[in-house]
């Protein structure tokens, strides 16, 4: 990426059907998916028959019944990917997975609140919207931050149904960043999904976890990629 | 208040206020004993039953969320390094840029073994895998710090089936080179 984010993170996001409470930190690490020292020092926020979340010091994870949420703020993003492919397919081959996101997240920051603005009228302009467009303009244009109005949130998406998965879609969205102050801070995610077509009659994960291990690293690489079209307009 | 005296009030069709406060306030303890609710034990004179779980309902316990933003590292560039040999306080390893899309080995380094987290350490051996980033800390105060982290890979144990399809290939390439 030309701009190297302030604030990177990486989430897989898997569809299927979980039993919650059997996803405790001491059940990781009994089973070698995680460190002892790990598992000891998570810190758990609830362990319920309908929600475990539970974060470790370079991770956290979420399962509910119908979700498997597992999130890091900190490179290498590899150790999430293995974490998943041991727990689903060493540990728990048979659970029926038909979804997986992958998630790419960056905050990053441009030169100033004119370039911000720059992308943002860009990607929306606010002609556009007619008369109301102009009035967003004129006050994008006057500078004030009690009145700076604009572009808020926008999401584009690739449909890929019978590309290099059976179904989904790419999207991407942007948005200011809540996260670097001044208004000179740009939000995006990506998010890459892949479904299996019939999902009633899905029998263990072997076909989710495929798909997530032939296109983890490449998945990754093209939503940096996705991202540095927008960085270029800054 | 006792059972019987409230049947005998009943039956006379006669019900005062305080009475029927009070039939209301047994009626409403033996739901309370069935299904506990937080605080009823306050406003219903009853006792919760010990532990939630014989309760009809199960309330989950949540801790409070936390509010503060955590720490982030960002790589600048990866490599996936092969331990090839260990020695009394460092170790070699070969290594791929991944951040180049390399898929070979093209450098091999010396890491102190300190570099490697003490919950990994029970991973370390040669031909283990792992991943070398460097980048920098950003703290939510908005320091950068330069730095790097180095992850023991842990990778799931081959399956019968990939161990056989991997057989399989072998003895392709190794007919494929007779042949030639």
């Amino acid at each position: 990426m030309r701009i190297t984010p302030e604030y990177g993170n990486v989430g897989i996001v898997l569809l299927g059907s979980f039993n919650p409470p059997i996803f405790r930190p001491e059940w990781f690490a009994k089973t070698g998916i995680i460190s002892d020292e790990a598992a000891a020092t998570a810190e758990i926020e609830v362990i319920h028959k309908q929600i475990s979340a539970f974060r470790m010091a370079w991770a956290s994870l979420r399962i509910e019944s119908e979700s498997f949420v597992a999130e890091t703020d900190d490179a290498p993003y590899v150790r999430l990917f293995d974490l998943i492919m041991k727990t689903f397919r060493e540990r728990l081959e048979h659970t029926p997975l038909w979804a997986v996101g992958i998630n790419r997240r960056v905050h990053f920051r441009v030169r100033d609140v004119k370039t911000r603005d720059a992308i943002g009228k860009r990607l929306a302009p606010p002609e556009a919207w007619g008369e109301w467009g102009a009035m967003v303009t004129k006050e994008l244009n006057e500078q004030s931050p009690e009145r700076h109005g604009g572009m808020l949130s926008l999401t584009m998406q690739q449909r890929m149904i019978g590309d290099d998965r059976p179904g989904g879609s790419i999207n991407a969205r942007i948005e200011p960043s809540t996260r670097i102050p001044g208004g000179i801070g740009v939000f995006m995610e990506i998010n890459d999904h892949y479904e299996l077509p019939d999902r009633k009659n899905v029998v263990g994960c072997d076909q989710i976890i495929a798909l997530l291990e032939r296109n983890f690293e490449s998945s990754l690489k093209r939503s940096e990629w996705i991202i540095d079209q927008i960085m270029a307009l800054g | 208040m006792a059972g019987t005296d409230a049947v005998a009030i009943k039956e006379n069709n006669i019900v005062p206020g305080t009475i029927l406060k009070a039939l209301a306030r047994e009626h409403l303890s033996s739901i309370a004993k069935q299904i506990w609710i937080p605080n009823t034990e306050k406003t219903l004179g009853t006792s919760a039953p010990e532990g939630l779980s014989i309760g009809l309902i199960d309330h989950p316990h949540f801790h409070p969320a936390r509010l503060h933003v955590r720490d982030s590292f960002v790589a600048l560039q990866e490599w996936e390094g092969t331990i090839v040999s260990i020695y009394e306080d460092y170790f070699t390893a070969r290594l791929v840029d991944i951040t180049a899309e390399e898929s070979i080995a093209s450098e091999e380094a010396d890491f102190p073994l300190d570099d490697i987290p003490a919950c990994d350490r029970d991973l370390l051996r040669p031909g283990a895998i792992f991943r070398w980033a460097v980048g920098y800390r950003r703290s939510p105060g908005g320091t950068n710090m330069r730095g790097y982290q180095l992850a023991m890979r842990r990778l799931p144990q081959w399956t019968k089936r990939e161990l056989d399809e991997a057989k399989v290939e072998a003895l392709r390439i190794a007919g494929a080179l007779k042949m030639e």
